[in-house]
């Protein structure tokens, strides 16, 4: 019995310890009551009500009070090590750029290696330290800012790639999917097996996306050359891990025959895992993601996706100067900005001078002998001719940068043109004047993901078919939960 | 040829309380003096982000996690239990935790659902930390194997669930569960984010333990089970369950930091090494410098806390260290503390023939 009582004994301690605990806690710590005044306007006497209420979190209670200051004070907080070579890579060239561009009136700091639980607390950090502009340059830090948003409504919050704002927290993104359907047709025409591979990191509509565009330009080129393309899609399941995706990249080439790759993932393995291929005598063509790694690669590196948070950075910054952003204002402000803005780019590597190299130079020839037809106009011209009428053609659109910064536009993106009725000028041109997801498509709903208006309230792998001269709009691209139907996912590993 | 010998000895206690702090300090003069000629920066300057760490409140983010884990681990250490599966006991508290709060109606209920949350950890916790325990009473397979290696299948339970079937409608694809309801996250500090509440259940929890360990009969026994099985046997208790008694507290209690972590920190599942992020594996550690003593393992856990923020610190504003040698800081002064275990158990001889 005296066992079984000791037993029981400890069990009931611990219990008690923890109830105990949490109710001291409850009782000994101040109530957080946060107390709001209002006046009301219109009562003769200024009468004030006092509205006590205990808060979750403290919210903004009053208008917030806010004057530009002399040297704005900005931070970054990046969930890998700014040595990655990808994603936060990218970020600190961006802080670096602003910082000397902006040098008069701007101090930057930034904290790498930081996981979610942690962010709020360096966020704390950064706070009493002074910095009133912070970025936070991860998806996983979406909640953490939006709950330190809330109690700090004098600072402002920028937080890439989410989808919560707040009145100072704004989002941003730079998205990638019109560079991959010009490498997609590089892929198309280069590839012998018209079997093309991707490597990715999560099936999340970014990634999805990215996917499909990269099989739309692969199929436009590799069809008219008699290629039956197929693009092998396999999951990795993480953001960064080499490993696996050396793993996922060799398993597509040696199972699947595939011969050219395209990957989302924060390293430069898969585009070293092809190069030590081109060594040993198999050729595979890779297109370099997020950062330039040419280098890694330079005899099987087509081309590649680039990104230039700079510009997405420089705007936010001068308008934060300016007055323009304060701490209340920012609800609406959701960049999403596509190769017309330059915040992405076609490319591989970045000379010295800053010029871009769109594609390897040793491509260059035999892209310029494959002839195609454009299939908008059918006019026969060269890949290579081909691939830079469609960056002209997506590059080209001067009235859709003022849209691509407020979530309140978005939508307007997609207009192709406006009639203005005036005689030599009847009409202007908004959307640019190729959009890759433009239909006929068909495709297919993926498991477990109904956020599109394609694939909610059907069931999985429902088929999608998305007529003809119908072009995506941005909450379409963005909620993007299906594969075009040439895309065969093998699942992850 | 001189020859090396390595000889135990006993300091009293005090002795080797003094001599852990002066090493810490001296430690802390050295990585400052180091870190300063290494970037460039003033002495004043590092100094003044050492204090500014020590003094953060945000400490308690990493106490809480800590404290709790480590204090669980030192109870089983003591009682020669090697538990080192801390890590995957707290993702299983955690993998708890958020099923109280976002699959059943205790969720929404105020009070009640973070309590309920954290028992339901707790009892995950010691679940998952039950397995091991049961092989080693019956087969005899070694406890420390079993639980390093049931770590990782804990990460991947987590990883089933929010990638499957417990994945967010609201998370566009993401490997998350959808955010727990308000009423079951525990709210933070106003401009901190810790909460009080944790932060003095973990105190009550530490003081309860020391008083279970070294007050009560069965505590004691534990204890002794660390150094003579067959003291226990004759004092009439079964050292098989005091073993299990050991080895399940300490999982309830990882159980418990992780679902603090939840309701504190995440406020949604995510993915098992997300969740861990090797607090298990540190706790280990903190047990250690708190010598198994579930009081001396709060100062333990803080200093801990403490180099966790200076490391986040160091990088911030006109000290500017990368991550890379602010993380070579913390880890130099982490082995000094081993360091400094080592010495005041053990003196060095050395003998010239």
């Amino acid at each position: 019995m005296a066992r079984v009582t000791s037993y029981v004994l400890a069990i009931v301690l611990l219990i008690i310890g923890i109830v105990v605990g949490y109710y001291a806690g409850y009782y000994t710590t101040p109530q957080k009551t946060v107390t709001m005044t209002t006046t009301l306007t219109g009562v003769p006497s200024t009468t004030t009500v006092t509205v006590t209420t205990t808060l979750q979190t403290s919210q903004p209670s009053t208008q917030v009070s806010y004057t530009v200051p002399e040297k704005i004070k900005a931070a970054w907080i990046y969930v890998g090590p700014v040595g990655d070579f990808g994603w936060s890579y990218m970020h600190d060239v961006g802080r670096r750029v602003v910082a000397g561009l902006f040098k008069d009136w701007l101090e930057t700091t930034y904290v790498e290696q930081v996981s979610a639980d942690q962010s709020p607390a360096v966020m704390d950090d950064l706070v009493r330290k002074g910095y009133t502009v912070i970025f936070t340059t991860s998806f996983d830090f979406m909640d953490q800012t939006y709950d330190k948003a809330h109690q700090y409504p004098n600072i402002m919050f920028f937080h890439c790639s989410g989808y919560k704002r707040a009145p100072n927290m704004g989002t941003y993104f730079a998205d990638l999917y019109q560079v991959y359907y010009l490498n997609g047709l590089m892929a198309g025409a280069l590839t012998k097996t018209g079997k093309i591979g991707y490597v990715a990191a999560h099936t999340i509509p970014e990634v999805i996306r990215h996917i499909n565009a990269y099989a739309i330009g692969a199929k436009e080129v590799g069809e008219q050359l008699g290629k039956n393309i197929t693009v092998y899609v396999i999951e990795i399941g993480e953001w960064f891990n080499p490993d696996k995706a050396r793993a996922a990249a060799d398993t597509l080439v040696k199972q699947f025959n595939v011969d050219v790759l395209a990957f989302t993932e924060d390293s430069a393995a898969t585009v070293e895992y092809a190069e030590n291929l081109y060594k040993q005598g198999k050729e595979v063509y890779v297109f370099s993601h997020y950062s330039p790694m040419y280098e890694w690669g330079p005899d099987v590196v087509i081309s590649g996706q680039l990104v230039r948070w700079e510009v997405i950075y420089t705007d936010i910054l001068a308008k934060v100067k300016a007055g323009i952003y304060r701490p209340g204002n920012l609800e609406n402000v959701d960049y999403w900005y596509l190769l017309n803005s330059g915040a992405v780019d076609l490319g591989a590597y970045v000379y010295p001078n800053g010029s871009i190299m769109h594609i390897n130079p040793k491509f260059i020839p035999i892209l310029k002998s494959i002839k195609v037809k454009d299939v908008l106009t059918g006019e026969e011209l060269t890949v290579y001719d081909l691939v830079m009428r469609r960056y002209q053609q997506m590059k080209e659109a001067p009235l859709l940068q003022p849209l691509q910064g407020q979530a309140i536009t978005h939508l307007l993106e997609s207009i192709e043109n406006i009639s203005t009725g005036a005689s030599h000028v009847p009409t202007v041109l908004i959307a640019p004047s190729f959009e890759p997801f433009t239909g006929p498509l068909k495709g297919y709903c993926l498991p477990g993901m109904h956020y599109s208006r394609f694939c909610t309230g059907k069931p999985d792998n429902a088929e999608v078919d998305i007529p003809a001269g119908e072009r995506l709009t941005h909450d379409d691209l963005w909620n993007m939960d299906f594969f075009v139907s040439w895309v065969a996912f093998q699942g992850r590993i | 040829m001189p020859k090396v010998a390595i000889v135990k000895r006993e300091l009293s206690k005090i002795a080797t309380a003094l001599a852990k702090v002066l090493v810490i300090l001296l430690g802390l003069l050295l990585a400052a003096t180091l870190t300063s000629i290494a970037t460039g920066n003033t002495l004043k300057l590092i100094s003044i982000t050492l204090f500014q760490s020590f003094t953060n409140l945000n400490v308690f983010v990493y106490i809480s996690t800590l404290l709790p884990t480590a204090v669980g681990l030192s109870l089983a250490f003591s009682a020669n239990a090697w538990n080192l599966g801390a890590e995957g006991q707290l993702v299983f508290g955690a993998i708890g935790a958020t099923f109280i709060a976002l699959f059943t109606p205790l969720g929404r209920q105020e009070i009640i659902a973070p309590i309920a949350a954290l028992i339901f950890a707790s009892f995950l916790g010691a679940l998952w930390a039950l397995p091991a325990a049961l092989l080693k009473m019956f087969r005899g397979i070694n406890e420390a194997l079993t639980t390093l290696l049931m770590n990782f299948i804990a990460y991947y339970v987590a990883n089933y669930l929010v990638k499957g079937p417990w994945r967010g409608r609201t998370v566009y694809g993401y490997p998350t569960t959808d955010m727990i309801p308000i009423e079951s996250r525990i709210p933070t500090a106003p401009g901190y984010s810790f909460s009080w509440y944790v932060v003095v259940a973990c105190i009550a929890i530490a003081v309860l333990l020391y008083l279970f360990l070294y007050r009560t009969r069965v505590g004691i026994a534990l204890r002794a089970l660390g150094s003579s099985i067959h003291f226990v046997e004759l004092s009439g208790l079964s050292s098989k369950k005091l073993f299990l008694i050991a080895f399940l507290i300490s999982g309830a209690l990882a159980g418990f930091a992780g679902g603090v972590k939840i309701l504190v920190y995440h406020k949604k599942l995510v993915e098992g090494p997300i969740v861990g992020g090797g607090y298990g594996f540190t706790s280990i550690m903190v047990s250690w410098l708190g010598g198994l003593n579930p009081l001396f393992v709060i100062p333990a856990s803080y200093y801990t806390a403490a180099l966790y923020i200076l490391s986040f610190g160091l990088q911030i504003g006109s000290a500017a260290v990368g991550d890379a040698l602010s993380s070579t800081i913390v880890g130099f002064l982490l082995a000094l503390i081993l360091l400094a275990d080592f010495l005041t158990r053990y003196r060095i001889v050395i003998r010239f023939r």
